[in-house]
């Protein structure tokens, strides 16, 4: 719903992604199924030389838009839990019969194929979001249903409100004498003492995002619907996901 | 509760989950109490209500993590369990916000290990990982490794979260506790 | 603008809200022609919001409750219905973040395609003034700037019926104007334009008028300002000094270098319109602020190694809004919170909060639950729980934003008594015949700082200083005060 209007797109809280890249102006629902189809072949994937093969794929089409950099760095937030496959699998897997000094091969080689599979999904779904941009992302989801469109509004925006009714709450019984910690009990005392009120006012506040919705026409049935082109672009978008569907049973079947 | 409020209140509940959540961190509870809100909106509003405001939750999540996407399936159920309950009984007495909340603490940790054995290996990158290793280790297979830890955890917090919300939903005002209130009187 | 305008109808209008005991509408009736501007006036929960959501349509649609009476609302040309618009009472609810999607909603509904709907938000925001403001996000805006979007909003879909419901809460008085002349020209092109406010001051002479009270139509009697005779109190030491107070924030405004003392026996008012300071500086009272330079002293002890909850044995806060504060299911409890959160027996607790309950005459209360009572009621539950802990400085914030004329009163005459006792108290308001009741003293603040300080019967007889501070709206003549 909202334009690039003179001063760029507002920064989506919390954290802000890069702009959107222009993919040929492949429209958002296309790569929602693209995306989609590469979940199911990740997922579907079974051996992890299938699983380096995407993997490199997806690198390279991240060359391609220009996003590799930012695309490697939401690999930091599987980091951790990679590590941590891997050393447990191979020191624990109930399945090893090989051992280099405490750690199976089996178990190795297990936790890698988990690991290998993981980045394999972070790295479509972050491909996916770092193309597209959350809020094209938030724009689409109002174009498939409006009722669907509104509730992602409406949270977007009141979010930061309750933050802000959460903090003035939190003031307002210190106030009192309210003391926001201590043992467990005060703490969660003082749990109830913010967030009832929090409650209270955000459920006030949702009758009267009712009513303005109402005021404000939602529902009269005049909007503009948008119009779902069909071009080359699309077909191609489509048919790639079911290709790609595809390959990766036959890779699994084959590899059996 | 027509459809037009249960249209607002999604947004709020999601609001609750996310708020609650951060208040829970800020007094460094040692619980996420990040389920408030959908345990609200179900008690609130039924189950179908309550398990959209739960899978929203993690889809808004995703627009900043995507990866947070795979739990929707546990917050739907939450949804699901606790609205299903308030519709037959309410939600302000302790016996049924205990069963509730019991019913909660396994089923939300079952679906939670299926989902991280099949994509994190069942382990987590935090401190709870070396119960998972300890049991692996001991013979255990990968998805009770992942689920005798996890299922501790579920249970202080869901408990807490199912009576904190009860709570709440006994200081209401009538006209906003909805499926909440009790069979005889929505 | 052009418009076509809507008839309105209504005979004994009536409605109770779901779970209400009594009627927030009773028995009302009236009528109103195409191009009229009428103007509904009464206290506080006197029903013209209810009035105007049932002529919005809000209820029944939205809001459950019986509706009793005939309502129509029709349009002068055969086959259509009016567009309604409505500018609600508070601004800052509000449906999405960008100003432009704000806008751009009301448009899209109404059938505007997307191409033409830069254009038209563009169109709409200039209009009231606001031009260039679209990109911003609402809970960034400031309060008056976000009640210009929420009128931008309602006018942008040119609209047959224009309610709008205290548009003057939170705009100063050049945008009132604005935002009236606005609406006069809506009229004017033949619009139904119906307006609400408690300020009787802000009705032109000669409008259509019609006046509630509690839920019932009567005749407005004009009331005679009461004459208060200030009693002259010995002053005793400050018990709240505040000396060249600055506090900036990074967003910008603040306050700088504002002296501000309160002392035993003695109310002093901080006027000022909104974003002057006035809340930044209260906060400083009790600690939820922390100056950048200069000092702030409660009974002669330096606040700085204080926390917030040891400064609420001394300091009583009352905040605007009751349900900031209110979580507790029963008014007792509500009520002696702040004792048993401070470590008092409860059964003690709960017979001192009585006596205070007594004292307020709301003692009846005692079991309901706080959210089950009006707006005012509650606001006097929580104005009882801050008198509770005794505290010697007493800071009241806006008080008669949901108090309605008698519980105002209620209040003043309870912060007296506790004058009497050697309490200080500090009223931060920009209500001037609230501040001439209760002050002794006024402290105008504008734009942060102190630009006057002074014997209350000097300074509110001040019209140029009240106008310069931007307390007064048009060329009308103060009343007169004690």
């Amino acid at each position: 719903m909202s334009t690039d209007t003179a001063g760029g797109l507002p920064a989506f809280e919390p954290g802000a992604f890069p702009h959107p890249v222009g993919l040929l102006a492949l429209p958002v629902g296309p790569r929602m199924f693209l995306t989609c189809c590469g979940v199911l072949a990740v997922a579907l994937s079974a051996s992890i030389s299938v699983l380096v093969v995407q993997l490199a794929a997806l690198l390279m089409v991240a060359i391609a838009l220009r996003i590799l950099t930012p695309l490697l760095k939401t690999w930091r937030t599987v980091g951790w839990v990679s590590a941590s496959i891997v050393v447990i699998y191979a020191w624990a897997y109930p399945g090893s019969t090989d051992y280099v000094w405490v750690f199976g091969v089996q178990g190795f080689l297990s936790g890698l194929l988990i690991v290998v599979r993981l980045l394999g999904f972070v790295t479509v779904l972050y491909l996916m979001l770092l193309s597209t941009g959350p809020l094209a992302i938030v724009r689409w989801v109002g174009d498939v249903n409006d009722d669907l469109g509104i509730m992602v509004s409406l949270t977007l925006s009141v979010v930061p409100v309750m933050k802000q009714q959460m903090e003035t709450t939190i003031q307002a019984q210190q106030a009192r004498g309210l003391e926001m910690g201590g043992n467990l009990v005060r703490k969660l005392r003082a749990y109830l003492a913010v967030m009832i009120p929090v409650v209270v006012k955000s459920l006030v506040r949702a009758y009267g995002m009712a009513a303005l919705l109402h005021v404000r026409g939602y529902g009269s049935g005049r909007r503009d619907k948008p119009v779902f082109r069909v071009t080359a672009a699309v077909v191609t978008c489509y048919a790639l996901g079911v290709l790609w569907v595809a390959a990766s049973t036959v890779a699994r079947l084959a590899l059996r | 509760m027509n459809k037009r409020i249960a249209l607002v209140f999604v947004p709020v509940g999601i609001g609750i989950n996310i708020v609650g959540g951060m208040l829970a961190s800020g007094l460094k509870l040692p619980v996420f109490l990040d389920t408030i809100g959908t345990i609200l909106s179900a008690a609130i509003l039924g189950p179908w209500w309550g398990a959209l405001t739960g899978g929203l939750t993690n889809i808004i999540m995703s627009l900043q993590n995507p990866m947070d996407m795979w739990f929707a399936l546990v917050n739907i159920a939450v949804g699901l369990i606790v609205g299903y309950v308030s519709i037959r009984f309410g939600f302000q007495k302790w016996i049924v916000v205990l069963v509730a909340g019991l019913i909660v603490a396994v089923v939300a940790p079952i679906i939670g290990t299926v989902i991280a054995t099949y994509v994190y290996g069942g382990l987590t990158g935090g401190g709870i990982d070396v119960f998972t290793a300890g049991l692996m280790k001991s013979g255990a297979d990968v998805f009770t490794a992942a689920f005798i830890p996890r299922i501790g955890s579920n249970l202080v917090d869901k408990l807490l979260s199912v009576f904190l919300v009860m709570f709440v939903i006994l200081a209401l005002p009538k006209n906003l506790k909805g499926f909440a209130a009790g069979p005889e009187k929505a | 603008m052009s418009s076509r305008g809507a008839r309105i109808s209504a005979k004994g209008l009536g409605f109770t809200y779901l779970g209400d005991r009594s009627p927030a509408l009773s028995d009302v009736s009236f009528e109103a022609e195409v191009g009229t501007e009428t103007w509904i006036t009464g206290p506080n929960a006197a029903g013209k919001s209810t009035l105007l959501a049932v002529l919005a349509g809000v209820i029944p649609t939205v809001v459950e409750g019986k509706l009793q009476g005939t309502i129509e609302v029709g349009s002068p040309l055969e086959g259509s219905a009016p567009v309604p618009a409505m500018v609600m009472q508070d601004a800052g609810i509000y449906l999405f973040r960008t100003v432009f999607d704000e806008i751009a909603f009301p448009l899209e509904n109404r059938g505007v395609s997307t191409e033409d709907l830069e254009t038209a938000v563009r169109a709409a925001l200039a209009v009231v003034g606001i031009a260039g403001l679209e990109g911003r996000l609402l809970h960034t805006l400031s309060g008056g700037e976000r009640q210009k979007v929420a009128v931008a909003a309602a006018l942008a879909v040119d609209p047959d019926l224009l309610l709008l419901d205290e548009p003057f809460e939170q705009l100063d008085p050049a945008s009132v104007d604005e935002v009236l002349t606005l609406a006069t020209g809506c009229a004017a092109d033949g619009a139904t334009v119906l307006i609400a406010t408690r300020e009787a001051d802000h009705v032109p002479d000669g409008a259509r008028r019609i006046h509630l009270v509690a839920g019932v139509r009567t005749e407005d009697e004009a009331q005679a300002a009461p004459a208060y005779v200030h009693v002259a109190r010995p002053m005793g030491d400050a018990v709240l000094e505040m000396r060249s107070v600055t506090h900036r924030f990074g967003t910008g405004g603040g306050v700088d270098e504002v002296d501000l003392v309160v002392h035993a026996g003695e109310s002093v008012a901080l006027l000022g319109p909104n974003g002057a300071g006035k809340t930044t500086l209260m906060r400083h009272a009790i600690g939820l602020l922390r100056p950048d330079a200069g000092s702030v002293r409660v009974l002669g002890e330096d606040i700085g190694p204080r926390r917030v909850w040891e400064l609420a044995r001394h300091v009583g806060l009352l905040f605007q809004n009751p349900d900031d504060q209110v979580f507790n299911r029963v008014v007792d409890v509500e009520v002696a919170w702040s004792l048993i959160a401070q470590g008092m027996s409860r059964t003690a607790a709960i017979e001192r909060a009585r006596a205070v309950m007594v004292e307020l005459g709301i003692e009846g209360l005692a079991q309901e639950n706080p959210h089950e009572i009006t707006a005012s009621q509650r606001q006097l539950v929580a104005f009882a729980s801050v008198l509770v802990a005794d505290p010697r400085v007493i800071v009241l914030d806006e008080p008669t934003k949901a108090l309605d004329a008698t519980a105002a009163e209620t209040v003043a005459a309870a912060v007296d008594r506790r004058l009497d006792e050697g309490a200080g108290v500090l009223l931060v308001t920009h209500d001037l015949r609230f501040a001439a009741r209760l002050a002794d003293r006024c402290v105008v603040l504008a734009d942060g700082s102190a630009i006057a300080d002074g014997p209350a019967g000097e300074l509110l007889a001040d019209e140029d200083l009240l106008r310069r501070a931007r307390l007064l709206t048009r060329a009308r003549p103060a009343e007169s005060r004690s």
